[in-house]
């Protein structure tokens, strides 16, 4: 009875691990990255459908429209951004109307759809450089993570250790 | 008649206990229950409304007699105090008389205020115009930084269900307590 009903919640416990390592959504795979834009390995075509997502670095409010530039990582099945994976360029990401910048902090993740629209050529003082523009037509923002542990912190790794009884059997067992 | 009494009166004293040090129309919603983007759209009609808002300070602005804090709105609790996060986020200005530091003032912080609409107050986001509605601040209060209640251990310990304990015993898995 006891081996019985361990089998399946040990299969259950392992497909639960297999869920933290979620890698990028294929689907995106095929897609250019603004790093890749830019160093030209893959140009996308004038109003391609494209989805990029990253963490918020700026955002500019302009008479009708706002520009948010995006660190880009790349998008798991839910489209979120894997902030633990490498990031893969920046871009700016052009919306129409007014953007609340004290809603869209430094870091926010977010995840934007829209058409590739060229690159965008900037000019700040001595400063220059240029970046793929998307814009715009949905973007969604995820909750901001939660500031990055310490490395004094203990791990979050928790031991559990129960005895059971059961008809004449007696189990004893170890959680981690 | 006697029995009627002394849930009134622990009634009063419950809420004289409340008073602290919070201004009166700060710690009870006297306002009208309108939002930025109403008054926004009808700044005539919502003109000399009393309201009760509140956010988080952006920043102040210094005028010759008065000064200007604007304040992205956010809900409200029950006793005034601005919730960290959600609601329209809109901007507002509140308007206060005489001087107020912006040392003191910070951004981040937040504020709640009472008193009667002015009209709108464009100021530049960027380089976008942005309509705020002005509050004449009658009483105000400035809160200290949120600290979010703690939560309790159960919520976080994946051991509060334990799918080892206890082998085989006739209940459905997962075994909470």
């Amino acid at each position: 009875m006891a081996l019985r009903l361990l089998f399946p919640l040990l299969t259950l416990l392992l497909l639960s691990a297999c869920s933290t390592l979620d890698g990028p959504d294929p689907a995106l795979a095929t897609q250019a990255t603004p790093k890749q834009v830019l160093s030209g390995h893959a140009i996308p075509g004038e109003g391609e459908s494209l989805v990029w997502g990253g963490t918020v670095l700026r955002v500019t409010n302009l008479r009708e429209r706002t520009l948010i530039e995006i660190l880009s990582y790349p998008l798991d099945r839910k489209r979120k951004p894997l902030l633990d994976s490498p990031a893969s360029g920046s871009f700016v990401l052009e919306m129409e109307g007014f953007i609340e910048p004290a809603e869209m902090r430094v870091g926010l993740p977010v995840t934007a759809s829209g058409q590739y629209a060229g690159i965008l050529r900037y000019r700040e003082g001595d400063l220059q450089g240029q970046l793929p523009r998307l814009q715009g037509d949905d973007l969604q923002v995820w909750a901001m993570p939660p500031p990055a542990r310490s490395a004094r912190q203990r791990p979050d790794v928790r031991w559990s250790i129960g005895v059971g009884t059961s008809g004449s059997g007696v189990g004893v067992s170890i959680g981690l | 008649m006697h029995i009627a009494f002394p849930p009134l009166l622990l009634g009063i004293l419950l809420l004289a206990g409340c008073a602290s040090n919070l201004p009166p129309s700060i710690r009870i919603d006297v306002g009208e229950p309108l939002t930025v983007d109403q008054v926004q759209k009808d700044p005539d009609g919502t003109l000399d409304k009393v309201v009760r808002w509140g956010g988080e300070i952006l920043s102040v602005v210094n005028r010759p007699n008065h000064s200007d804090v604007v304040v992205l709105r956010r809900p409200l609790f029950d006793n005034g105090e601005p919730k960290p996060r959600g609601g329209e986020a809109r901007r507002f200005v509140a308007r206060l008389p005489g001087f107020v530091d912006p040392a003191e003032f910070k951004p981040g912080q937040r504020l709640t205020v009472s008193g009667h609409l002015d009209g709108l107050l464009t100021l530049r986001v960027g380089e976008y115009p942005y309509a705020h509605p002005v509050v004449r601040v009658a009483e105000h209060h400035r809160w200290g930084e949120y600290v979010e209640p703690p939560e309790p251990p159960w919520h976080r310990d994946p051991f509060y269900c334990d799918p080892f304990w206890p082998w085989g015993y006739p209940r459905p898995w997962p075994h909470c307590w």
